[in-house]
């Protein structure tokens, strides 16, 4: 380089790199451990102070922003001001670790779950599952429908033996709380009675893609059990049991009507 | 797909989710388009489904926030390998990261922190832009960008420190006028004079946005128009340099799409002017 300030000769005494990284990482991880890295900076104390703290802030407000995109509905719940101190609580116990901030929020359900001020929340960790499994399905590997042509093709006696496949978007999550109806009623579009009854039983729900559409269906407790084993690659014999074992009355048929017509089931083939 | 040998000289935008539909519903006029390669790294949706919508029309741009080039720690290998499928799928005009770090242990800071200039950082930097350049098979370009702190260790002024790494590793500077004019305000230096440090060949590609005041000092927030200096600024840029593929980024409180076309179209204008 050209212009060599006199500084050069005190290089030695100059933190290397990975120091000066310590340094201002602890800075921006806590307030009060900014010493190390104030005394880096070029600037009076006050000043040097101010300017990490303008990166603690931005840092916040990114990692903010990506956790409310994931989870609108947890923000609708507990209102912008509570999520602001969710998202501050959850960076200091989960911080993120991507360089894809689309990967942070993937603790936040257990994290509700833990911290002491959404304890009168309970369902409050469900609704926060099911929303990042709607973000997961957004980026989830694209799959065609069923061909219901090589469906047509299978014979009869083979059904036992049958693998079900689901659409690589498709998630099942069963709640203790009525999740779908909590999910419904937050949704734009809704119309009708917003009152839920969070004492009215436990709900299941299936997290779907369909196309390029993120969607949620409730699940009867027969459909919950029979679209797990679909998701593990279980025979529908075996599976077809287990959800009968649920619910004598499971309509199989109608689901599956149903679940081709949404994409959730995209295949069905011999082993 | 819109080759990308023909460096377009027109201007661009970034593309945001937010204008999506008016780009699988129309044609915009647009010379080129940038996104953040972070939005892409599914396995598949809509996103991509748009990128690829997209790349087939115009020429486009790789552009990464996250890769923390800078971490003394080392380089974060899934998200080159995530870079690397998305060049594979895209073959874009540029690829193009930035001059700072942002990961530290297991902790990743999602901000583009400041480096200190100092020869040892230009060293591991140089060996960063190699590695990744041998990786991607192909040559990236280095953003200079914008800080609310300098080191007391700095001993190499931004752009000669940038033009020192394009001149030992080949990659492109991709300079960011706003980032210059704030970093000017910012740490008092004379921004038209820091254009000594760059070799007009360098430079590929140029970015513009706006920025806000604080207290004490310029935020780059990507949030309003380009101001009048940084306009300014790029005149003289434009004008020394030749004409540079340039870009309009707005990342908060995104307006409609027309603005940013108009803005686009200004820039047009200006490299029109230049090179009447």
């Amino acid at each position: 380089m050209k212009r060599i300030k006199p500084t050069r000769l005190l290089l030695s005494r100059m933190p290397d790199l990975a120091a000066t990284q310590n340094a201002l990482a602890a800075a921006l991880v806590d307030n009060d451990d900014a010493q190390g890295a104030i005394a880096l900076i070029d600037a009076t104390q006050d000043i040097a102070n101010a300017r990490v703290a303008i990166y603690r802030n931005n840092i916040l407000s990114n990692a903010r922003n990506a956790l409310a995109a994931s989870f609108p509905i947890v923000v609708k719940i507990v209102g912008a001001e509570f999520f602001g101190t969710l998202a501050r609580a959850y960076c200091a116990s989960h911080p993120s670790s991507s360089g894809d901030l689309n990967e942070f929020g993937e603790q936040f359900a257990e994290f509700i779950d833990s911290f002491a001020h959404t304890q009168a929340l309970p369902y409050l960790a469900d609704v926060a599952r099911v929303e990042w499994l709607t973000h997961r399905a957004r980026y989830a590997a694209d799959h065609p429908p069923i061909d219901m042509q090589a469906v047509a093709s299978i014979t009869c006696e083979h059904y036992e033996r049958l693998i079900m496949d689901v659409h690589p978007s498709v998630a099942i999550l069963a709640s203790r709380y009525p999740v779908y109806r909590i999910w419904e009623v937050h949704q734009d579009d809704y119309v009708g009675e917003v009152a839920v009854d969070l004492w009215s039983g436990a709900e299941s729900v299936v997290v779907y893609r369909r196309q390029f559409h993120t969607d949620v269906a409730p699940l009867t407790a027969a459909e919950y059990v029979l679209l797990g084993e679909a998701a593990r690659k279980q025979p529908l014999g075996h599976a077809l049991q287990l959800a009968f074992e649920t619910d004598a009355a499971f309509d199989f048929s109608a689901s599956l009507e149903r679940w081709i017509s949404a994409e959730i089931v995209v295949g069905l083939r011999t082993q | 797909m819109a080759d990308r040998h023909t460096r377009p000289v027109s201007a661009g935008i970034g593309l945001r989710a937010a204008h999506y539909g008016d780009f699988m519903q129309g044609h915009p006029a647009i010379g080129w388009l940038e996104v953040h390669i972070e939005n892409y790294f599914g396995a598949g949706g809509y996103d991509l489904h748009v990128l690829d919508r997209v790349r087939a029309d115009y020429p486009l741009s790789l552009h990464g926030v996250g890769l923390s080039l800078g971490s003394a720690d080392g380089l974060r290998e899934t998200h080159l390998q995530k870079l690397q499928r998305l060049v594979e799928r895209t073959d874009p005009l540029h690829v193009s990261e930035h001059l700072c770090w942002g990961a530290h242990g297991a902790r990743h800071f999602n901000d583009l922190l400041p480096l200190p200039y100092t020869g040892e950082a230009l060293e591991l930097m140089i060996s960063r832009v190699d590695y990744v350049q041998t990786v991607l098979q192909r040559t990236i370009l280095v953003e200079n960008v914008s800080t609310y702190l300098k080191y007391r260790a700095d001993e190499i002024p931004e752009l000669e420190f940038i033009a020192e790494l394009a001149r030992r590793t080949g990659c492109g500077v991709l300079l960011d006028i706003n980032n210059l004019y704030v970093n000017a305000i910012n740490h008092g230096f004379d921004a038209l004079h820091a254009f000594d440090a760059l070799r007009k060949e360098t430079i590929r590609e140029i970015h513009l946005a706006g920025h806000s005041s604080a207290a004490d000092c310029l935020i780059d927030d990507h949030g309003s128009r380009v101001t009048a200096k940084v306009w300014d600024l790029y005149s003289v840029a434009i004008q020394r340099f030749g004409q540079i593929p340039t870009l309009i980024e707005w990342d908060t409180d995104i307006p409609d799409l027309q603005v940013l076309l108009d803005e686009a179209h200004k820039a047009d204008e200006i490299i029109a002017f230049a090179h009447a």
